[in-house]
C-alpha cells in the first residue's frame, strides 16, 4: 500500500519526461508584416464606375486558378496547393494620373505593388498593370470595367510560368469600402486543419475482427469564444484564464481582423475569410488599435504565451 | 520483489520530480517579475507583499525537498540522530518561518477564484499546523505522534509535485479548459496526498500497536 502512490508516479514518469519544462519562448503567430511602401490610397466612395476617379479604392473578390483540366488534375491531390486554388484578393487602385495607374494587391497576406496604364474608351475602361516586387509570384493583370457597372473582370498571369504551379488566375471583383466596426462579431468555430490528432471513438467487433473507428480531433475553439468581443470591451483575466489556447489565439487575432489586417497565416486567413465583414486590406494595423484593444492584446498575449509554454507541461 | 525495488524507484521518482521543481525555481533566477507563472499574475505582482511572498516561497521551498527527504532516512534516524535533528531544524525553520507563511499570503491571491483560494488556504494552514505539531510532539518526547505529524507534513510538502503532476495528467488525458484543470488539481493535489499519508499512518502504526 505504501508504494502505490510512488509506483503510479513512476508509471507516468516516462510520459512526462518528454517535454518536462519548457523554458524557451515560442511566439506563435505574432503579427508579421512587410515594409512595402505604397501611395496612401485615395478612395472614391462611389461604388459604380462612371468616371475614372470612381476606380479609386478597394476591389475585392475571389482570385481563382485558371488552368487547363490536366493542370488542375495535378493540383487536386496535392494538399499544399489545393487550398490555394481559390483565395481572396484585394485589388487596390491607389492613384490615377492621366492614363497612368498605380496601386497594390493583397492576397494571402502578401502585398504586391503594381503600376501600368489605364485605357479609356466609350464603353468603359481597360487596365493593364504589372507587378514589380521582383518576386517569382510577379505577374501582370489585365482588367475590364464597363461604365455604370460595378464589377471588375480580369485575369492575372505570372511572368514566369514554369516557377509557379498556379500561374494563371481570373477574378470578378466588386468595389468595397473599408470601414472599421468594433461591433463585428465572431460566430463560427475555428479549427486548425493542420493540427489534429486521431482518436478512436468506437471499437466494434465484426465477424471476429476488431474494427476501430478513428476520428480527427482538431485544435479548435470552444463556445466561450462567442461570449466576448475583444474590440468592444475590456476583457478580465478571470474570463481569459479559462479560455482554451485556440480561443485566446482567435480572440486576439479577431482584433486585427476587424482592422482589415491581411493575415499571412493560412489558418487565420481561411478562418476570417468566412466572415462577410472581413476585408484584408492592410499589412500593418498596429497604429489603428484602440486603447481597449491594446490592453486586450496585451492580456491575451500573456495568457497565450502561458498556455503555449505551460498548459501541457509539469507546472502550474 | 516489487517491494524490494519500489524503494529505489521511489527515490528515482522523488529526485526526478525535485529536479523538475528546481527547473521551475530556476526560471525566476535572476529576479524578474515578468516571467513564467508571474506573466499571468501581473495584477497582483505589483503588490509588494505579494512579491515578497512569492519570491520567498519560490526561493526557499526547494530546500524543503532536500531536508524533507533526509528526515525520512532510516540511516540518519538511527545512526546519526544529530544530523536528523539539524536537518529537522532546517526543515521546520524554513517551513514555519518562510515557505509556509509566504504560501499562505499567496493562497489569498490564488488563480481559479474562491474555490481554489479556499483550497490553497487550507493547504498552507494544515501544512504549517502539522509541521508545528510534529515539532511540538518531539519536544514532548512523544515519538509516535511526532512521526504521524511528520508524515502528514511531508505529504503536504509533496503536494508541490502532485499538484503539478495532476494538472499534467488531467491535461494529458482530458484536455480541460486551463482554469478547470487548475481548480481540480488545486484540491486533488493535496487531499490525495493526505489520504495516502493517513493510509500509511494506519498501516504503519496499527502493526506496531498489535
Amino acid at each position: 500500500m505504501k508504494f502505490l502512490y510512488p509506483l503510479t508516479c513512476i508509471v507516468f514518469l516516462t510520459i512526462s519526461c518528454k517535454e518536462a519544462i519548457k523554458n524557451e519562448k515560442k511566439f506563435v503567430a505574432k503579427q508579421s508584416f512587410e515594409e512595402i511602401q505604397f501611395v496612401e490610397p485615395k478612395v472614391s466612395n462611389s461604388l459604380v464606375v462612371n468616371s475614372k476617379e470612381d476606380l479609386l479604392g478597394y476591389w475585392v473578390g475571389d482570385f481563382n486558378a485558371n488552368l487547363s483540366d490536366e493542370e488542375m488534375d495535378t493540383i487536386y491531390g496535392d494538399e499544399k496547393y489545393s487550398n490555394l486554388l481559390t483565395r481572396k484578393i484585394t485589388f487596390s487602385i491607389d492613384e490615377i494620373k492621366g492614363d497612368s495607374i498605380i496601386g497594390h494587391s493583397i492576397s494571402a497576406g502578401y502585398i504586391s505593388p503594381f503600376k501600368g496604364v489605364l485605357f479609356t474608351n466609350t464603353s468603359g475602361f481597360t487596365i493593364k498593370v504589372d507587378e514589380y516586387k521582383k518576386a517569382k509570384t510577379d505577374g501582370s493583370f489585365s482588367i475590364q470595367i464597363k461604365k455604370t457597372d460595378s464589377v471588375m473582370k480580369g485575369n492575372w498571369e505570372a511572368y514566369r510560368h514554369s516557377e509557379l504551379k498556379i500561374y494563371k488566375r481570373n477574378f470578378d471583383l466588386k468595389k468595397k469600402l473599408f470601414a472599421y466596426n468594433k461591433e463585428q462579431e465572431l460566430d463560427i468555430t475555428f479549427f486548425d486543419t493542420d493540427r489534429s490528432k486521431e482518436h478512436i471513438y468506437a471499437i466494434d467487433t465484426i465477424e471476429g475482427k476488431v474494427e476501430e473507428y478513428i476520428d480527427n480531433e482538431y485544435y479548435a475553439t470552444t463556445e466561450k469564444l462567442f461570449e466576448k468581443n475583444a474590440s468592444n470591451e475590456e476583457l478580465t483575466s478571470d474570463f481569459v484564464s479559462n479560455l482554451s489556447k485556440a480561443d485566446i489565439f482567435i480572440l486576439r487575432n479577431s482584433i486585427f481582423a476587424r482592422h482589415g489586417f491581411a493575415f499571412r497565416d493560412k489558418q487565420l486567413r481561411m478562418y476570417f475569410e468566412l466572415f462577410d465583414w472581413y476585408m484584408p486590406v492592410f499589412g500593418d494595423v498596429k497604429d489603428e488599435l484602440t486603447e481597449i484593444e491594446k490592453k486586450n492584446i496585451d492580456l491575451l498575449l500573456r495568457y497565450e504565451q502561458n498556455a503555449e509554454e505551460y498548459y501541457d507541461t509539469f507546472g502550474r | 520483489m516489487w517491494v524490494k525495488y519500489s524503494k529505489y524507484l521511489l527515490w528515482i521518482g522523488y529526485f526526478y520530480f525535485s529536479y523538475l521543481l528546481l527547473l521551475i525555481t530556476l526560471q525566476y533566477i535572476p529576479y524578474h517579475t515578468d516571467v513564467a507563472f508571474l506573466r499571468i499574475k501581473q495584477e497582483v505582482v505589483v503588490l509588494n507583499h505579494y512579491k515578497i511572498a512569492f519570491f520567498t516561497h519560490v526561493y526557499t521551498s526547494i530546500f524543503l525537498m532536500i531536508f524533507g527527504a533526509l528526515q525520512f532516512s532510516n540511516y540518519l534516524q538511527k545512526k546519526h540522530k544529530k544530523w536528523h535533528r539539524i536537518s529537522g531544524i532546517f526543515y521546520v525553520g524554513i517551513l514555519l518561518l518562510l515557505s509556509g507563511p509566504s504560501g499562505l499570503v499567496m493562497s489569498y491571491y490564488a488563480n481559479g477564484g474562491f474555490l481554489a483560494q479556499v483550497s490553497f488556504l487550507l493547504l498552507s494552514t494544515f501544512w504549517m499546523l502539522f509541521t508545528f505539531l510534529s515539532l511540538f510532539f518531539i519536544l514532548k518526547k512523544q515519538l509516535i505522534k511526532h512521526q504521524k505529524f511528520a508524515i502528514r507534513s511531508f505529504a503536504l510538502t509533496l503536494s508541490a509535485i502532485s499538484l503539478r503532476l495532476f494538472k499534467y495528467l488531467l491535461v494529458f488525458f482530458f484536455e480541460p479548459l486551463p482554469m478547470d484543470a487548475y481548480r481540480i488539481a488545486a484540491w486533488a493535489g493535496w487531499t490525495f496526498n493526505l489520504l495516502v499519508a493517513e493510509l500509511i499512518i494506519y498501516y504503519k502504526f496499527s502493526r506496531i500497536s498489535k
